[in-house]
């Protein structure tokens, strides 16, 4: 679950330029992705039904896209697209059709659909294939005039789909060979100033246009390090011509501004091989509209599934699956969802029958049908056993345990389990433990006792089971001695309004702001403004006492509201005022914390970001992967897998009073929560639509204590009371060479700290050969040796030991098996020891499935 | 912390030398029977067990060196009976039946001189010692709650110690557990406590409530064995997280399901009228009031309701008390007149107490808010407003302490309103304070470096007093000694009003030499300051509380200055100090 630094590295090449143009990227709130998601999984069974037939079938109609159209000035260009329409399904056959125009002195168009205009007046595009024909309306006005070349809306996307501000380039921070521009243009003022002003205007030469070094440079007419980006014959390149030539106006007089750009289609179902032009349309203030498909950027977030070329035409690849494509222009940001289903999908009647234990699992079999794959088969008892004690408390059930769940033949003994495991005083620390990977910091920095009480207000949150509404609160606006209220801790960890601003809005809202610190954000609709607007909102956090001073930073510090303070942008040197990311929050009083204010608005009802975010990190940890991934990067261009599941987890989470526990009983309620993770034909390359469960190693606090409890032997840890377990230590830097290598992270590492769940050779060896771990197996106190002196059977004893690490009986083959091995050994405690170091190794112990 | 009135304090003088009279009498034959001395005064650092419950009779072992064994034994006030075992360090405190509960100082004395003063704590709960191996829950010592609770007297003994102890509890009931260490006892130890399920999972964490020394307030959800278990950090941080722990880390651990004292309003006791007390704790009837008569002259008194296992330390003060009404607040000031002492208690979050008073134009007030200090969550935030309901002055923290003293020179004549609050607009049952609003009134303190003092026969000794003028007092003062034995006496000196010797003087205590007669003499007095009125000033009136102020020493773990330091006089011959 807890894992929000996989996708930093991809959001640092972006930053430090290394990775072009990486995501277009942003919706407003996730509600649109989810929108857009719910119409595809309403058309997906009639989809399905059309996969499995021939391409080629001919459709029921043709539609065009625009129908109605206006064209300014004698550069413009709208290209077509025509979709063919059937019952069961939509594609573009825009290469297909015949175009021709009853009015050709009004307008032209070219075999592919690009329409320009040649005179004012009212014009027709007609569309024909096999007999079916479309028309789409035009109006063309300034037709003989060069309209002016604005700077601001022209060239600028020019520079940025072309490359130019794009990080590899002169985009990234120093800019490249002494010329740099804002990545991608998100500061006109200063790119306009780079190109008409810096190195005294050489890179513009109004006098003869075509010889300014931006023209020469672009065309690779003279050596350029990034390449030839343009050619003399297109379009953009005759429209910096006309930039030069006309004086390089800042903005033309009265020009409109960009406000959202929009894709079509939204969403399509393909077959393999299928292909899909997208097109662009960008929207004005002034309501007018523009075609700028060619000075958009695509990227596809599954290649492998649907790719997209530069121009915007997506082809479907052989396998099935879902991909988002993204269209950036300007910092704006459109998405297109894309779906290749399994084909010959079941029949309806098939989802239909299948149990439907809570909203859980209505929503994940409406994705399944809409993708034609199938549920695997749910899990017996054993594996529920197991994987819901790991799940809700971190350690596997004891044989007893084990035994008499078994045994019950009560029909609800699940759900009791359920109710059972969340009253246990383990759930604290397990929960607290992953909690501790994103929120504690290196005691070394920041003193001991403020860690260890940060670690302690941690646990005792989920020892009384804080709504987390109110854990965010009561951390967000965390006030008092780093001594006494822990949670003050984590403004003595990160001291400044952007160290907080970055952790708050990733870890509660999923929204990485990192980049925005620097420049807009290259893959969503954050700018500066927003960061250092929402940086605002803890300008007024004090400190007194003794600062940190590590490596002993031993000192007591209060945290306190200052009766002043402010922040500002660092390009414009403005002060800014507190502003949440979206919507509005509450104003700030004269005795309140902006911090509560703040607090106030992430945790309001009307974020959804707050809970999904939530749900999300708590699904994925359950079922083995998030709805999104990483689990807190919630963003337009990174759409959940399950779109209406998320909301509805989200909405039920805030209907429950963000009652983790209640989260918890409602995932592990579920129907899809216990299927087995043996795959099907029809679901073996499902990944992330939970057709069945997808197995995790256990982590290492889990395996760790596992051990101890399957051994029968604890661990001595440095800095904590005898027999304490690895769930309820305070610091990483309590000593632990397994925990190390079962991926704990670095003590030196800075939360919030990534936690992989991979299995490495290094973790087989140690499980195989490490002194500590052989030591507990043979052990004089240890399990082993127990049961060799007892005077209980074989068949006991191997029973006891299936049950220890397995949470289940053996098996009759097992069984025989075993007892053959302990009768073919003199040394009956030597041979017990070799079978549970046996058993200790093999998947079905290190794995949670 | 006196138990004695020092409003005659010849008399009281007097009667401290009776208590060292068995000292004496046991000194002259030591001094006698060892014939030269060589060490230097008894050195005490800390003792184990450091208390003992009413009627108990406890042995305690006291670290440090001690010369001469046995020694004898200085109590500050009566209700123990103290007598040295064989073993050097070693002795017996017999806690009489009737002995209040509180904190008495002993020194160890011998014919070197006295060691300083040390803790010794008296509770109503009965004494329990730790018996080791208990770092495991499975070990965990059996402690068996009596109706008054008990006080486990533990020490984290070496590195990575950790003591568990094992209670058992009946669902609804509400458990203290209460560590005293740091406090008091001065153990260099930053403990923190944990209460955990019987099989060892931890339900509840505390390391800090008191200062250093943490509580916790549990109520068992359902019948059930608890485990109770110490361990500690070191006060002075050092780069490993391990745990700490030494011969000097000694606690009190009281584990009661009875009363137990946390506060009082209000927070003082008055040394004119009697006081009557409101007490506030757990397992204590609600509004459990307590009549104290007027305390006279000491600084501090302890008070105890009966079903408690702990006594409170309360100051005494001069000034009329008052309590935050129940509605107080910044719409609805309480009106008072100054001087006065408020008490209150910020019980919710955000909430602000606030007091009206009339100052005159150009009026100088002090205000003075004390809640960390004694031992209270509460960091106070002062905001004062002059008739016009505008701020004049706020002010949080006074020398980087928590607490605040806010001075202030009324510029309007009217109705000005002090509020109170917390900094971090926390609230709650133990966020007590004690505000004191009054005119900044001339006046002195005298302190002392040292806690005693050693002259040879025949010698003189210089003590150097420091002398604070408060508020531009500006008074010659005269230091006297009092209560010297017979053949000592000390030369009064002037402080004048300017000058180094208006800061710093020192007062010379001579010896005579040795006669038959005179015995060496080991015990404490005082040395106190006497204003003397300016000529043109004597017309005022000599009040005899406001001009004379005895002189105290620092005693690390108390609460208030320690006013009695000691003098040995030394046979002469003995090697000095």
């Amino acid at each position: 679950m807890f894992t929000p630094r996989r996708s930093c590295c991809a959001l640092l090449l972006v930053c430090s330029g290394t990775l072009i143009g990486l995501l277009p990227h942003a919706l407003p709130a996730p509600n649109s992705t989810l929108a857009a998601e719910q119409t595809i999984a309403a058309q997906a069974t009639a989809a399905q039904a059309a996969v499995s037939q021939a391409a080629g079938k001919k459709f029921d109609g043709l539609t065009i896209f625009p129908t109605e159209f206006t064209l300014r000035g004698k550069a413009a260009l709208q290209r077509m697209l025509v979709s063919g329409t059937s019952a069961e399904r939509i594609s573009d056959v825009t290469n297909a059709v015949t175009f021709s125009t009853p009015t050709p002195n009004i307008l032209r168009i070219d075999a592919g659909g690009a329409v320009r205009p040649l005179a004012d007046g009212a014009g027709i595009v007609v569309a024909t294939l096999a007999g079916r024909r479309v028309e789409a309306k035009v109006v063309v006005q300034n037709a003989a005039a060069d309209l002016p070349v604005s700077f601001q809306l022209d060239i600028q996307p020019i520079l940025a789909a072309r490359g130019c501000s794009g990080g590899p380039c002169h985009g990234k921070a120093r800019g490249q060979n002494g010329f740099q521009l804002s990545l991608l243009g998100f500061d006109s003022d200063f790119d306009f100033s780079a190109l008409t002003q810096q190195s005294r205007g050489r890179r513009v030469f109004p006098a003869a246009p075509k010889r300014s070094l931006l023209l020469r440079k672009a065309t690779a007419t003279v050596p350029h390090g990034g390449g030839k980006r343009l050619d003399f014959s297109e379009d953009d390149y005759a429209t910096l011509l006309r930039w030069v030539a006309t004086g390089m106006p800042r903005q033309a007089e009265g020009e409109s501004t960009l406000e959202s750009v929009s894709v079509t289609p939204t969403q399509r179902f393909l077959r393999p091989g299928e292909e899909q032009q997208l097109l662009v349309t960008a929207h004005y203030a002034d309501g007018s509209l523009r075609d700028v498909t060619g000075q958009t950027t695509f990227q596809s977030n599954e290649n492998a599934v649907v790719a997209v070329s530069t121009s915007g035409k997506l082809t479907a690849g052989p396998i099935p699956g879902e991909a988002a494509i993204m269209a950036r222009y300007m910092g704006q940001i459109a998405i297109c969802r894309t779906a290749i289903p399994l084909a010959d999908p079941p029949p309806p009647e098939l989802y239909a029958a299948l149990p439907r234990y809570n909203f859980i699992d209505e929503l994940v079999w409406a994705k399944q049908q809409s993708l034609g794959i199938t549920p695997s088969a749910p899990v017996g008892a054993e594996k529920f056993l197991r994987r819901v004690y790991i799940d809700i408390i971190g350690r596997l059930p004891t044989p007893k345990e084990a035994r008499d769940f078994l045994a019950n033949t009560d029909p609800g003994k699940r759900p009791q389990l359920v109710d059972t495991l969340l009253e246990r005083p383990e759930y604290a620390d397990h929960w607290a433990t992953k909690w501790s990977d994103l929120l504690r910091p290196n005691p070394y920095r920041v003193g001991i006792k403020a860690v260890f009480n940060y670690d302690n207000w941690i646990r005792q949150s989920f020892r009384q089971n804080k709504p987390y509404d109110q854990f965010v609160r009561e951390l967000v606006a965390a006030q008092g001695s780093t001594w006494r209220n822990g949670a003050a801790t984590l403004f003595r960890d990160r001291r400044s309004p952007d160290e907080v601003t970055t952790l708050v809005s990733q870890l509660f809202l999923g929204i990485r702001l990192e980049c925005t610190k620097c420049h807009h954000h290259p893959s969503e609709r954050w700018e500066q403004a927003d960061f250092y607007s929402f940086a605002a909102y803890f300008s007024r956090v004090g400190h007194k006492g003794a600062g940190l001073s590590p490596p002993i930073s031993g000192g007591e510090e209060m945290i306190y509201v200052t009766k002043s303070g402010s922040v500002t942008h660092p390009r414009t040197g403005q002060v800014m005022p507190p502003e949440p990311l979206f919507g509005k929050a509450a104003e700030i009083g004269e005795n309140d914390d902006p911090r509560a204010v703040l607090a106030d608005w992430i945790t309001s009802p009307q974020n959804d970001y707050f809970v999904q975010v939530m749900v999300n990190r708590v699904w994925a940890d359950l079922m083995g992967r998030g709805l999104v991934e990483p689990v807190d990067d919630l963003r337009a261009t990174n759409p959940p897998s399950n779109g209406p599941l998320l909301k509805a987890l989200g909405e039920e989470f805030r209907r429950q009073k963000y009652d983790i526990k209640q989260l918890l009983r409602t995932i592990t309620n579920s129907y899809v929560y216990a299927l087995s993770s043996l795959p099907s034909d029809r679901n073996i390359s499902d990944t992330r639509n939970f057709s069945r469960h997808y197995r995790q190693r256990l982590n290492a606090e889990v395996m760790h204590d596992a051990i101890c409890d399957i051994t029968e032997v604890p661990t001595t840890f440095a800095a904590m009371p005898p027999n304490a377990r690895a769930a309820e230590l305070w610091t990483r830097r309590v000593g632990s060479l397994f925990l190390d290598t079962f991926g704990r992270p670095d003590p030196n590492q800075d939360p919030p700290c990534e936690r992989t769940d991979e299995t490495t050779v290094t973790q087989a060896l140690h499980l195989m050969n490490a002194p500590a771990l052989h030591a507990k197996v043979t052990s004089d106190a240890g399990r082993a040796a127990r049961l060799a002196k007892s005077d209980r059977t074989e068949s006991e004893v191997i029973e006891e030991l299936y049950l220890a690490i397995y949470a289940r009986l053996p098996k009759a083959a097992e069984k025989a098996n075993a007892e053959k091995f302990l009768a073919a050994n003199k040394n009956r405690r030597q041979a017990l020891e070799d079978l549970m170091w046996a058993m200790l190794n093999t998947p079905e112990f290190v794995f949670k499935d | 912390m006196f138990w004695r009135s020092l409003s005659s304090w010849h008399a009281s003088l007097l009667q401290r030398s009776d208590l060292a009279a068995i000292a004496l009498s046991l000194l002259a034959t030591l001094l006698f029977s060892t014939g030269s001395a060589t060490a230097a005064a008894p050195s005490w650092e800390y003792s184990f067990p450091a208390g003992g419950g009413v009627g108990e009779t406890v042995e305690v072992t006291a670290t440090g060196k001690f010369a001469h064994w046995p020694p004898t034994f200085w109590v500050d006030h009566p209700g123990l009976t103290i007598e040295a075992a064989e073993k050097s360090g070693v002795f017996k405190v017999a806690v009489a039946a009737d002995a209040a509960p509180g904190v008495y100082w002993l020194r160890i004395v011998d014919a070197e001189g006295a060691s300083r003063p040390r803790p010794f704590i008296v509770a109503r709960a009965a004494n329990v010692l730790e018996k080791e191996p208990n770092n495991a829950v499975k070990d965990a010592q059996e402690v068996g709650l009596a109706d008054t609770g008990v006080v486990v007297n533990g020490r984290l003994n070496k590195g990575g110690d950790v003591d568990a102890y094992a209670v058992s509890l009946k669902a609804g009931q509400t458990l203290v557990a209460a560590v005293l260490a740091n406090r008091t006892l001065e153990s260099p130890m930053d403990s923190v406590l944990q209460l955990c399920s019987d099989s060892g999972f931890v339900l509840a964490q505390n390391d800090e409530t008191r200062g250093y020394d943490p509580q916790i307030v549990f109520t068992a959800p359902a019948d059930g064995r608890f485990i109770v278990r110490v361990f500690a950090f070191p006060t002075a941080t050092n780069s490993t997280i391990a745990f700490s722990g030494n011969a000097k880390y000694v606690y009190r651990l009281t584990l009661t399901t009875g009363g137990f004292l946390d506060h009082a309003l209000p927070l003082a006791v008055s040394r004119q009228t009697p006081t009557k007390l409101t007490a506030f704790g757990w397992n204590i009837a609600a509004g459990a009031e307590l009549q104290i008569a007027a305390a006279g002259e000491q600084d501090s008194l302890f008070v105890a309701v009966p079903e408690s296992a702990n006594a409170l330390e309360l100051p005494c003060t001069d000034l009329p008390l008052v309590v935050a009404a129940e509605e107080n607040s910044p719409e609805n000031p309480q009106d008072v007149t100054l001087p006065v002492l408020a008490s209150g208690r910020i019980e919710t979050s955000g909430d602000v107490d606030a007091f009206r008073f009339t100052l005159a134009k150009g009026q100088k007030v002090s205000f003075e808010a004390v809640a960390w200090r004694f031992g209270f969550p509460l960091d106070p935030y002062l905001r004062l407003l002059d008739p016009q309901g505008a701020s004049v002055a706020e002010l949080d923290d006074t020398n980087r302490k928590r607490d605040a003293v806010l001075n202030f020179t009324a510029k309007t004549a009217g109705a000005h309103t002090l509020q109170i609050r917390d900094l971090y607009r926390h609230g709650g049952f133990r966020l007590a304070y004690r505000l004191s609003l009054r005119e900044a009134q001339p006046d002195f303190a005298l302190t002392l470096a040292a806690d005693s003092f050693v002259v040879q026969q025949g010698a003189t000794v210089e003590i150097p007093v420091k002398i604070e003028r408060k508020n531009g007092f500006a008074d010659e003062i005269e230091i006297v000694a009092v209560g010297l034995p017979e053949g000592v006496e000390a030369t009064p000196v002037v402080s004048p009003a300017k000058g180094d010797a208006a800061k710093a003087v020192k007062l010379k205590i001579t010896s005579k030499k040795i006669t038959a007669k005179t015995a060496p003499y080991s015990g404490v007095f005082q040395i106190v300051g006497r204003a003397v009125k300016k000529k043109g000033n004597e017309k005022d009136g000599d009040d005899h509380r406001e001009s004379k102020r005895v002189a105290g020493f620092t005693l690390t773990g108390a609460k208030f200055p320690f006013r009695y330091p000691w003098l040995t006089v030394m046979a002469a011959g003995s090697p000095k100090k």
